[in-house]
């Protein structure tokens, strides 16, 4: 049963559990496997792992290994089982729910260093790749056959293929491609008990039950994954990308609906609303109206041949639902500023407000309109302003609940706002988490969408790979502990070109 | 194979997912083994079940619960027709993708994980397409994994780890499915090589510079074929290249490939699918003979027939390096030519989930047992 959110608090980064002498003992031993170089366990080195893209709630591993290689991280595993440590894998630490917390402590398993291409196979159409390796950089090693890795989260510039798989990573373009679970032929992952697992074929869509379906989006809680086999897509010949405004979210879904009714699946239908445009448009001056109450911004990809048509269509969608106004980027150029205008919300949210929390709910595409109504309502009741960024074509919504974090009333109201937006995304047919993942942010709230016994039976699977629970610990389950709020970031600078949700 | 075929001592028709799991409970406590049936058209599709006590049939778990043309959702019950399927779905220009032409249930054909590879090189396979389900197990409960919304990551995808199984590990009683529009146009192209070279090299053209094709197939002679398809006039023009392009190697036409593509689940031969990377799908054709190639999903499908015992040591030639038998999977077949990942310790991980979630062993006794699964470890661990 999920709690209502109490009052926020800070989990004081307390240091260490181990006793240092303890630590460095430890940290000798690993070294006889790693070397030296490879293992961290004084305290300045084990401060940047205290914390992943949730920032605020943080805990202190013990130690800190950046194995090279599998069969290194099958010693690591295997040390921890000796040693009855918890083993956290992590990778870029740009998760946003807090999936790689090391809460109990432990071993934190860095793959920075696993960070090879090991192969490009155009053929094949696969690329066989090391966790480490940073998404964007897989899709640019592959670019030479003009090929390129799909899943595309806001963080790809810097989060590592292996978190991705964790989370079972979305993006703008999964709304046409599907998200990393649909890019994923095979993984070798270390068991709990330090066993080297493959799971998966090189050749895509076989039959048979398999565990690779579950070690996706399993946030690191099966299994330690040292090399994934993952699906490459041909480079679509032609991009093209459309910005509207309308004076209501309202208007602007019906023209998405309008779309969707006649058979078109854009690469990407990305929407934010009147609040979001009042703080994006003064910084990156794309011509939205400061009156209009929501942007749309639509990709195709594809051949050339018929998208002038699809063109055509798209702007008479628009116009019909009465778009105030309509633009087209002519070239690569305008395309990165027509994105900006999404892109750039996050970092243009530190001009209207001095704290956001970000949210990350999903509903059917056709509540969206409703919801978001109750998203403003909720925050309306509590004095809060809320600016949403979201992926309108298949319902994912982020709400960014503004507010003032030197007020621990606003703060306190923030959080409860936030607990009341994903609840009613629950109510409305939809769920907790789109493309965040549920780790240590959500996990008390997993009462709101599954019963005791369906969480009984994920949990069976996770205590048969895992019987001592040694990988991940207390992610993703509710642990009946005190209900965790996490606390909301601090806007950044405005003007902010960083990771975009 | 019929349910009737099974020797079964009973047969049990549950008219809800509550039923399900009430007659799954009450076989469980008295060590009944139960086999699955949706239609009964493809029993061993994943692999010859044993010996059973209850014929589970889940054909009365029928109907549409929600379908949502504007989200592109569907939810139905296990026993739901794909005929049912493809009728709801037409009326609104949408599918799901990777329905065969035969009979038989949504449920049974997930169990069998078998997806129609002209639709899947595109689409994508149905366990991908799988966005929820409902199963009920042998301790008598009816859970859930996913949801309706197309975009979700809260908790594990258990629902996509029962594709394929049986029902080994529980058995679906509803499913909801992401779904696609028609595509506006599709178009065909063959090509009639005049040697096998020939083909390979079309192939290879096609898979690095050609229009992107929604199927390709090679069949004996051999002839290449590909659909493409998507809006009309870049579909019309994606045939018009491909044409163009196959024509350096040999006689092309519009023809429509002749139905069926390819042995389908059910069949009363012994059709095996043997699956290699797409590079290398041209090198098996050539070696097994006779078969059908889908290079751009990996297989070769392969229709055998012959006394069992020169099929099994065929098989065993066949099986080894990269290739897999998979699909039917005849009672006559050596436990050693699994339709499984080849990876003892994936084999194992799977008899660990097969334990504790199907403790009495009562689901589908077969390929997916754990024991099966630990002796098809062993195998492969001494090999």
């Amino acid at each position: 049963m999920a709690r209502a959110p109490g009052i926020y608090h800070i989990t004081p980064a307390a240091g260490p559990r181990l006793a240092r002498s303890r630590r460095a003992a430890l940290a000798r031993t690993l070294a006889r496997v790693v070397g030296e170089e490879a293992v961290r366990w004084r305290e300045p080195e084990l401060l940047v792992y205290d914390a992943d893209g949730l920032v605020i709630e943080k805990f202190w591993p013990d130690l800190v290994v950046l194995p090279r290689t599998g069969e290194e991280v099958r010693e690591v595993m295997r040390f921890a089982a000796r040693e009855k440590l918890p083993v956290m894998a992590r990778g870029a630490g740009t998760g946003l729910c807090g999936g790689s917390l090391a809460e109990r402590g432990g071993i934190v398993i860095s793959v920075a260093r696993l960070d090879r291409v090991l192969a490009i196979e155009p053929e094949d159409r696969l690329a066989v790749v090391e966790p480490g390796v940073v998404n964007l950089d897989l899709s640019r090693a592959a670019a030479a056959h003009r090929l390129y890795y799909a899943p595309d989260p806001s963080s790809q510039m810097s989060s590592t293929v292996g978190g991705n798989l964790a989370t079972n990573a979305g993006g703008p373009h999964c709304l046409k491609y599907g998200q990393t679970h649909r890019h994923i032929l095979a993984c070798t992952f270390v068991s709990a008990e330090g066993e080297i697992v493959r799971v998966g074929d090189r050749a895509p869509g076989g039959p048979a039950a398999e565990l690779l379906s579950v070690m996706i989006g399993s946030e690191g809680t099966l299994g330690v994954v040292t090399e994934l086999t993952v699906k490459l897509l041909r480079v679509p010949e032609t991009v093209r990308t459309f910005l509207a405004s309308f004076e209501t979210v309202e208007a602007a879904s019906r023209a998405v609906s309008d779309l969707i009714a006649a058979g078109i699946v854009p690469a990407a239908l990305e929407m934010i609303d009147h609040l979001t445009i009042v703080a994006v448009e003064p910084y990156v001056h794309v011509g939205l109206p400061m009156n209009a109450g929501a942007a749309l911004l639509i990709e195709l990809d594809g051949p050339a041949a018929g998208m002038d048509r699809r063109a055509r269509q798209i702007e008479s969608m628009c116009t019909a639902r009465g778009a105030m106004n309509y633009r087209e980027a002519k070239d690569d150029a305008e395309r990165a500023l027509l994105w900006k205008a999404r892109k750039g919300a996050f970092g243009a949210m530190g001009r209207i407000a001095n704290g956001f929390y970000v949210m990350d709910g999903v509903v059917p595409r056709t509540r969206l309109p409703e919801t978001l109504a109750r998203v403003g309502q909720i925050c309306e009741e509590r004095g809060l302003r809320v600016a949403n960024v979201f992926h309108a074509g298949d319902g994912n919504l982020h709400p960014n609940v503004l507010f003032d974090p030197d007020n621990p009333a606003e703060v306190s109201a923030a959080l409860e706002a936030s607990f009341e937006i994903l609840r009613t995304c629950v109510a409305l047919g939809g769920s907790l988490s789109g493309e965040h993942g549920i780790g240590n942010e959500k996990r008390e709230m997993m009462g709101l969408v599954f019963t005791p016994d369906d969480l009984e039976v994920m949990r069976a699977v996770k205590t048969a790979l895992d019987p001592g629970e040694a990988l991940n610990p207390d992610k993703i389950f509710p642990t009946g502990h005190e209900p965790w709020r996490p606390v909301p970031l601090r806007a950044v600078a405005s003007g902010d070109e960083g990771a975009w949700i | 194979m019929s349910a009737l075929d099974t020797g079964v001592a009973r047969t049990v028709r549950p008219a809800s997912a509550a039923e399900v799991a009430v007659a799954l409970a009450a076989c469980a406590a008295a060590g009944e083994r139960v086999l699955p049936v949706g239609a009964g058209t493809a029993l061993a599709a994943a692999g010859a079940p044993e010996a059973c006590d209850v014929a589970l049939v889940l054909g009365a778990l029928q109907g549409v619960v929600d379908y949502s043309p504007e989200d592109m959702t569907l939810t139905v019950l296990a026993g739901t027709t794909l005929d049912t399927i493809r009728q709801t779905l037409a009326s609104r220009a949408q599918r799901l993708p990777g329905l065969p032409v035969n009979a038989g249930t949504i449920g049974g054909l997930l169990a069998c994980g078998w997806t129609a590879p002209e639709e899947r090189e595109a689409q994508g396979t149905l366990r991908e397409r799988l966005i929820g389900a409902q199963v009920a197990d042998s301790t008598g409960r009816v859970t859930r994994s996913g949801g309706r919304v197309v975009k979700n990551v809260t908790g594990y995808d258990l629902h996509r780890m029962h594709v394929g199984a049986g029902g080994a590990f529980g058995i679906f009683t509803e499913l909801t499915f992401r779904l696609e529009p028609e595509p506006e146009h599709r178009a065909h192209v063959s090509l009639e090589a005049p040697s096998l070279e020939a083909a390979r090299e079309a192939w290879r053209w096609l898979r690095a510079e050609g229009p992107e094709a929604a199927f390709v197939c090679v069949r004996p002679g051999p002839v290449l074929a590909a659909r493409v398809e998507g809006d009309e006039e870049p579909a019309r023009e994606a045939a018009l290249a491909l044409a163009a392009g196959w024509g350096r190697w040999g006689s092309v036409s519009s023809r429509e490939p002749v139905s069926p593509e390819a042995p389908a689940p059910g069949r009363a031969r012994l059709s095996v699918s043997l699956r290699a990377a797409p590079s290398r799908v041209l090198d098996l054709f050539e070696e097994v003979k006779g078969a059908v190639a889908y290079p751009q999903s990996g297989e070769v499908w392969l229709d055998l027939a012959g006394d069992p015992d020169d099929l099994t040591a065929r098989l065993r030639t066949l099986a080894r390096g990269t290739y897999r038998v998979h699909d039917e999977a005849p009672a006559f077949l050596p436990p050693e030519l699994p339709r499984w990942s080849a990876d003892p310790g994936a084999l194992v991980a799977l008899a660990k989930v097969k334990r504790a979630l199907d403790p009495s062993g009562i689901l589908r006794p077969g390929s997916y047992s754990a024991d099966a699964l630990e002796r098809a470890a062993a195998w492969f661990a001494r090999r």
